[in-house]
């Protein structure tokens, strides 16, 4: 995770006994020649020029890759594993499943993270403290379902038909429902044993009980299972299809287990054409838990748990609510749900908002000129951008008691640009100015770009984290900085868009900027897909994901057309099998 | 010899021979000697029959050497603590302070300073690329290799009924679990997540202590039976899955058969095993709770111990990208940034040095409270060491040489403590390699063999 950067390097300068050598490893690393670009489709083989397919014409090379993809025979897709079950998708689920509303994740350890998504099928696997805390939640959750909700979890009265044959009817209903799909007799019987030896010797409640333990632990509850047959070889592409599709539907678009009628649309064999896939994605978009989903992509994308963890300087913010970083996470969240189902939902509406979604105590902090009594939506005062403007995201991107400007400039690349930054190089001795206080944010920074050891990446950091300085270290508006006036000036380098590279003046002009470039809605794209897919596109995904841009496009940047189309996509209804060398 | 011979009377003494107050105020029974044990013949038992710990404490982003290290001129013998080891003048002969261990494997591969050198301190390792984010492998990957308290506990840790206990204070804060938050492996690419949260800390370890030994047994009981019928899912899917899932689910069930062995195994009541009160609830991810919160922690970890539920421990302060401030002590600046001031701000280094101490105070109270714990002629402290590391030397260079480590505890006086020892640029795999050997576990070299040259000299 880049996205907080190494934020200290923001107030360092480079000297000494390393420059030159620093001079070449940016070159090398690509900070003069232009960044690594992690999305697909730009550019796989002239390792990330600015110019993406390496033509020198500033376009990227659609049109070959459209004619190479519309020559392909099969479908090419990457290769994917079973993905387990994130925090979120565990409290969803079992709050369907059982009714458990107590967000039992809570206890879980983090899920290991080496893109901005906490659902990387490679990265996020059991340890033992997952394993244990599996056995502990499960025990939790079932002790709960049968002291509190037994009635409602039960599909019989066992005084009624016995307990016996209740506890049996339970099983029946219960596994196909936590495994997502129809039992088989073995798993059955399974089951009934072990209902039935629990209930010999410890009665009818805590037999259910253990029933639940059980299916909570089991791996075709914890995985998203997607069988090989035994005749696959590695390589080979399988479709998805069935309760396997019912299971990636519902958990891309809601994080939570497939409803009845997804499961009897898998059931009825209607989830294996791209209409039939269709037809289910629009409508779990409608559904609440359509609203979950998309705040919680958000929250991974933008890193908005890291406000948990902000605290702001006491002394120039005494009083802020003690609840402030999940105040400002949830406004950013809200925001992004609003333009998804309620404002105009497109790519630009990301960018292009003066609407912040602030509880009353946090509000105060900020400027409002408007509230909503409805919605809450209040009108901030000062130049916004929608996203890049948000008090809770310019909060997270700052130090307690000042801006960042590098933070603000190396999520821009990372986040909203798809573009990896090198590291500083190693081998240097790094001495950082004193502060000074009789100089703004920018005037300390400038010592980046002015050395040349650090000018080759800090100049593709700095000016566009220079935009934000009209936005102080929680994101309300200013025009002055320790009395001087605030210069937000700033360029946009190094993007494949190269209408949309250049200088500009303010948040609000970059924003306009990075709308109208094809680099934000080609990274919204990949980071959609990374986040659908529980993997990054590989190469092979590669006419997958051309479709995807283009759909997108031609639907004037339609959030909800993009969803969709992920989900038509040969990246999203095949998979590929793992091993053999891919 | 099984933990079994080793502790006759346990059967009818029974596991759950404590008491608790009304209030939460505990107390212990008696009883039941650990040095009854038949000793030696266990892995990581001292002579005297008590077992030998091993912790790790960890704080982040380097020191500044000259509140760290012994100015004037020190020697071996004579050196006096600077003042972020002042609080530890108390223990100053059971420490060892190693100048000149550098950390050559933490530059050897990808990554950043800081993602390099959490991958590294523990397991010797380069990082792996970063082959999960594509591109031209620039980023980092994960650690690459078995941390070095892990080895330890696989070794010695193998009857207790956690293996090991991973406390974290505000570790999981700024990053969640990613390469530069995690410095503890169970293998490559395998990070282990510390607890960050008191209450789940005292869940995991406590909270069952309270059952008597027929409610233990007959938790045992269903826990078993939902485990075998568990188990009996992951055998029929693994049949079924591809290749790498099958490897994935196997690693898995493979966790959840050691997790049942845990379970079946009882920890030694010694004298001084007390169900410590459950802590109250704070909010783990706060700078007004750390100060609370790391001493919730370090005590949890010493009763632990005391309980033998686990002889092998690592605390994490916090990480390297951290912005932390330490209000109780009155230093508001933001951590990471404050690690980075210049070379001559004094004022900026007078408030790190703060931190620092502070740090030691934790260090020195993790001591404290094993020096009052009594095992047999001496304390717990007598049987233990503890590694103090960072995953840089120093803030504002980034640098990996002049590591700032230090022992605690001379295991059993295996260690001879009380000495600065000043090293020619020592490869921190050597210092790895000691500690293994420390404890009985016969290998040539730890991490990556081209950083290790042998064991550091003159540390026995």
């Amino acid at each position: 995770m880049m996205v907080q950067g190494d934020q200290g390097w923001g107030q360092q300068w480079v000297r000494g006994r390393a420059c030159l050598g620093a001079l070449l490893l940016a070159v090398a690393s690509g900070c003069y020649t232009g960044l690594d670009d992690g999305r697909l489709g730009q550019d796989t083989e002239s390792g990330g020029s600015v110019d993406g397919d390496g033509d020198g014409d500033g376009d990227s090379g659609d049109d070959g890759v459209a004619a190479q993809c519309a020559e392909q025979g099969g479908p090419s897709v990457g290769v994917s594993g079973m993905r387990l079950l994130t925090g979120y998708e565990y409290d969803n689920t079992v709050r369907e499943l059982l009714g458990d509303d107590t967000q039992p994740s809570l206890a879980f350890p983090p899920e290991n993270q080496t893109t901005a998504f906490e659902n990387n099928y490679l990265d996020h696997r059991a340890s033992k403290d997952l394993v244990r805390v599996y056995m502990d939640v499960a025990e939790d959750v079932a002790a709960r379902a049968v002291s509190e909700r037994l009635v409602a979890v039960l599909p019989c009265d066992p005084l009624a038909i016995g307990e016996t044959e209740c506890g049996h009817a339970f099983v029946e209903r219960h596994l196909p429902r936590a495994f997502r799909r129809p039992i088989e007799p073995a798993e059955r019987a399974s089951f009934v044993a072990l209902f039935d030896e629990a209930h010999a010797q410890h009665g009818f409640s805590e037999a259910v009980s253990l029933v639940i333990q059980a299916s909570l632990q089991s791996p075709q509850f914890l995985y998203r299972v997607e069988l090989v047959p035994d005749d696959a070889m590695p390589g080979d592409v399988l479709p998805v299809t069935g309760y396997e599709m019912a299971s990636r539907l519902s958990y891309f678009l809601t994080a939570s287990m497939p409803d009845p009628e997804l499961l009897a649309a898998a059931a009825e064999g209607g989830l294996a054409t791209r209409d039939e896939v269709e037809a289910q994605a629009r409508r779990l978009l409608d559904s609440d838990g359509g609203r979950g989903a998309i705040r919680e992509f958000h929250r991974q994308w933008l890193d908005l748990s890291g406000l948990t963890s902000v605290s702001k300087d006491p002394a120039m913010f005494a009083g802020l609510p003690p609840t402030v970083g999940d105040d400002w996470r949830q406004s950013v969240e809200r925001f992004a749900e609003h333009v998804f189902f309620d404002g105009g939902g497109t790519v630009d509406d990301l960018l292009s908002s003066e609407l912040a979604f602030l509880p009353p105590a946090l509000s105060a902090w900020y400027e409002v000129s408007e509230v909503d009594p409805e919605t809450g939506a209040a009108i901030l005062t000062g130049d916004r951008a929608g996203l890049l403007t948000q008090p809770g995201l310019l909060a997270l991107l700052a130090y307690p008691n000042q801006s960042s400007p590098v933070a603000r400039g190396v999520f821009v690349r990372e986040r909203m640009l798809c573009q990896h930054l090198p590291p500083p190089p190693n081998d240097i001795q790094i001495e950082p100015p004193d502060p000074d206080p009789n100089a703004t944010t920018r005037e300390r920074f400038a010592q980046h770009t002015e050395d040349p050891s650090c000018a080759g990446c800090h100049s593709l950091i700095d000016p566009l984290g220079f935009g934000f300085e009209h936005y102080d270290a929680i994101g309300r508006w200013r025009t002055e900085e320790n009395g001087l006036p605030v210069d937000a000036s700033g360029s946009l380098e190094a993007i494949e868009d190269a209408e949309q590279s250049g200088a500009y003046d303010g948040a609000v002009e970059l924003a306009q900027r990075l709308s109208a470039s094809t680099d934000f809605s080609d990274c919204v794209t990949h980071q959609w897909a990374t986040f659908a897919l529980g993997r990054e596109p590989t190469e092979d995904d590669l006419c997958a994901m051309e479709e995807i841009r283009q759909t997108l496009a031609d639907a004037d940047g339609d959030l909800r057309e993009l969803l969709v189309a992920i989900t038509t996509s040969d990246a999203f209804r095949f998979r590929t099998v793992e091993g053999g060398g891919q | 010899m099984t933990r079994k011979h080793l502790r006759p009377s346990l059967a009818a003494s029974g596991r759950r021979s404590f008491l608790r107050g009304a209030a939460g105020a505990a107390f212990a029974l008696p009883l039941l000697q650990m040095h009854q044990r038949t000793a030696h013949a266990e892995a990581g038992i001292a002579e005297d029959g008590f077992p030998l710990r091993f912790v790790v404490f960890f704080h982040p982003n380097g020191v500044w050497p000259p509140t760290w290290w012994p100015q004037g001129n020190p020697t071996e013998n004579q050196f006096e603590l600077a003042s972020s080891l002042q609080p530890l003048q108390p223990f100053k002969d059971q420490l060892l302070i190693l100048d000149g261990v550098d950390m050559p494997a933490a530059d050897a591969g990808p990554g950043e300073d800081h993602q390099q050198g959490m991958g590294a301190v523990l397991s010797g390792m380069a990082l792996q690329a970063g082959g999960f984010v594509g591109g031209d492998g620039s980023l980092a990957g994960w650690g690459n290799g078995i941390s070095v308290d892990q080895v330890i506990a696989q070794h010695i840790g193998g009857t207790t009924p956690f293996g090991s206990l991973e406390f974290g204070v505000r570790a999981s804060a700024f990053g969640g679990s990613e390469v530069r938050t995690r410095m503890v492996y169970a293998g490559p690419a395998q990070p282990i997540s510390p607890i960050d949260d008191p209450v789940a800390m005292w869940n995991l370890l406590f909270s069952e202590l309270n059952l008597s030994p027929s409610e233990m047994a007959v938790l045992r009981a269903k826990r078993v039976s939902v485990l075998d019928t568990v188990q009996g899912q992951f055998a029929a899917l693994e049949a079924r899955a591809g290749a790498e899932d099958r490897l994935r689910l196997q690693q898995h069930a493979a966790l959840v058969t050691e997790l049942e062995t845990r379970l079946s195994t009882e920890p030694v009541l010694g004298e001084s095993c007390v169900i410590p009160a459950a802590p109250p609830a704070l909010n783990p991810d706060s700078a007004g709770t750390m100060d609370q919160i790391s001493t919730l922690q370090l005590d949890m970890m010493v009763m632990a111990f005391a309980c033998d539920l686990t002889r092998v421990a690592s605390i994490q302060y916090s990480n390297g990208m951290n912005h932390t401030q330490f209000p109780w002590i009155g230093s508001s600046t933001d951590g990471h940034a404050l690690s980075h001031a210049g070379m001559t701000d004094e004022a900026s280094w007078a408030e790190w040095s703060m931190r620092e101490r502070w740090y030691g105070t934790q260090f020195a109270h993790l001591m404290q409270r094993m020096s009052e714990i009594p095992e047999g002629d001496g304390t717990m402290l007598d049987h233990t060491v503890i590694l103090w590391v960072n995953e840089l030397s120093q803030g504002n260079t980034h640098s990996h040489e002049r590591m700032p480590f230090v022992l605690g505890g001379n295991l059993a006086g295996h260690f001879r403590t009380g000495r600065y020892l000043a090293y020619d640029h020592q490869p921190h795999n050597n210092l790895l390699l000691s500690l293994v050997h420390a404890f009985g576990i016969d290998q040539a070299t730890f991490g990556d063999p081209a950083f290790c040259t042998g064991p550091l000299p003159g540390l026995t």
